[in-house]
């Protein structure tokens, strides 16, 4: 794999900040805090889902209790994120298959997205590298409604799904996979259309808006909410390879923390990506002065965001170098 | 592939239960892992990130790589799940007056 310099300066910049013994108190995996967080969103999903089934027969207010509906679901991308990682559970089928349900729940190819999020982690702020960089510099205003409004997720996500389904890979995804397991996101995808070609025709033929009205819809309209969440992580930290840096931490309430399964710890979640959710807190209790905690929740960093790190409405074109004269 | 002469790799009381510890030994870089009351050993260096497993996350007979999470078994080096693919060679131990001896191999 090409990226062995940069991994292992990650671990020598890691190690200067907390050493393995410090380390290893945090990174015992656990079943039950991982099982709580998934079931209390589950809980709240069908609350809201009930809520929507209720409100069917309220005419407008459909849509209201669809868009909280949606905010429920978009939550799903946490623990999608934390199985990812495989510490969110000690039992390995519990990951796997929580892993699986939000991936298909969310539309996050989880296979591939494992791979996608470990160059993540490697490359992270680095222009050009990073395939998650959320908001490179300069960005517009245009640009921030364009990733929170989450149109770029459904053509990314959908284009990994088709590109993969038929056995192709773009050839800057294809540097973070490894040629023996291209097979495994190639079916990973084709699994993927197969249930949702399974649940459009599951609809017609039982002629049920079901799927449209507590899955579909909602996510579309209620993924916004958790692409703010993501848009605090790091857009305007500085784009280098910096971990005191190159993230935030977030100062948020117990209820945003569930949702987010405490990754309003970015800072500490990138420094050591082997400590599960449940223990972030813990971890910046020792190294959060180290960090960069931002003292600000998610609505500030927003605005901040929206203030302070956008260089006008409209996206600035890169100047195109003219070509040199022959003399 | 032939094997070499045991070689000293660490204290036993080193290594903790569910735990690994690095060992240089014959300027080969090992993990040695206690699971389940045995020792086990591995290369050091994780076969995706180039990442030392000995700082990694010992799960059972698993080890998790710290950089990206990618696991090994330990007992026989295989992958068993993304972004690692490629197993990891393993070496004979055995447990001997308190100390951990590998048997590598000739190259």
């Amino acid at each position: 794999m090409p990226h062995l310099d940069a991994n292992a300066e990650l671990l020598r910049r890691q190690r200067e900040i907390v050493d393995r013994k410090t380390l290893k108190k945090f990174t015992k995996r656990r079943d039950l805090p991982g099982l709580l967080y998934f079931f209390g969103l589950l809980t709240c999903i069908v609350g809201s889902g009930y809520i929507v089934f209720l409100s069917t027969s309220w005419g407008w207010l459909l849509w209201p209790a669809m868009l909280f509906h949606g905010i429920m679901l978009s939550h799903l991308f946490a623990p999608l994120h934390e199985t990812s990682h495989g510490t969110a559970f000690r039992t390995r089928w519990i990951n796997e298959a929580i892993l699986w349900f939000c991936g298909i729940v969310t539309i996050w190819p989880p296979i591939y997205f494992r791979y996608d999020h470990a160059g993540h982690h490697t490359y992270a702020q680095e222009p050009g590298k990073d395939p998650e960089l959320v908001l490179p510099a300069p960005r517009s205003l245009i640009e921030y409604i364009y990733y929170v409004s989450a149109i770029h997720l459904w053509i990314k996500n959908f284009g990994w799904l088709f590109r993969h389904a038929r056995g192709y890979m773009h050839p800057f995804n294809r540097q973070f996979v490894p040629d023996e397991d291209l097979w495994r996101i190639y079916l990973e995808a084709r699994i993927m259309l197969a249930v949702y070609a399974a649940l459009i025709i599951g609809s017609i033929y039982f002629q049920t808006w079901a799927v449209l009205i507590y899955w579909a819809i909602p996510t579309v309209i209620g993924v916004p909410v958790a692409r703010m969440l993501r848009v605090a992580d790091h857009t305007g930290c500085p784009e280098e390879p910096d971990l005191h840096t190159y993230a935030r931490t977030v100062t948020t309430d117990l209820l945003t923390r569930f949702f987010c399964w405490n990754m309003s710890y970015h800072c500490e979640h990138h420094l050591a990506p082997s400590v599960p959710f449940h223990q972030l807190k813990k971890l910046h209790e020792e190294v959060g002065d180290q960090m960069n905690p931002v003292g600000k929740g998610y609505i500030a960093v927003q605005w901040e965001v929206l203030t302070k790190h956008l260089s006008g409405v409209f996206p600035k074109r890169k100047k195109v170098q003219p070509l040199s004269k022959k003399i | 592939m032939n094997v070499k002469d045991w070689v000293f790799a660490i204290s036993a009381g080193e290594v903790e239960e569910e735990d690994v510890m690095p060992a240089e030994i014959d300027g080969w870089d090992i993990a040695i892992y206690r699971a389940k009351g045995k020792f086990y050993a591995t290369h050091d260096k994780c076969t995706h990130g180039d990442a030392y497993l000995s700082e990694g996350v010992v799960v059972g007979e698993v080890i998790e790589c710290p950089l990206h999470q990618g696991r090994f078994c330990i007992k026989t080096g295989k992958a068993l799940s993304a972004p690692v693919s490629k197993p990891i060679e393993t070496f004979e131990t055995k447990l001997e007056a308190g100390n951990v001896y590998v048997r590598l191999k000739e190259a």
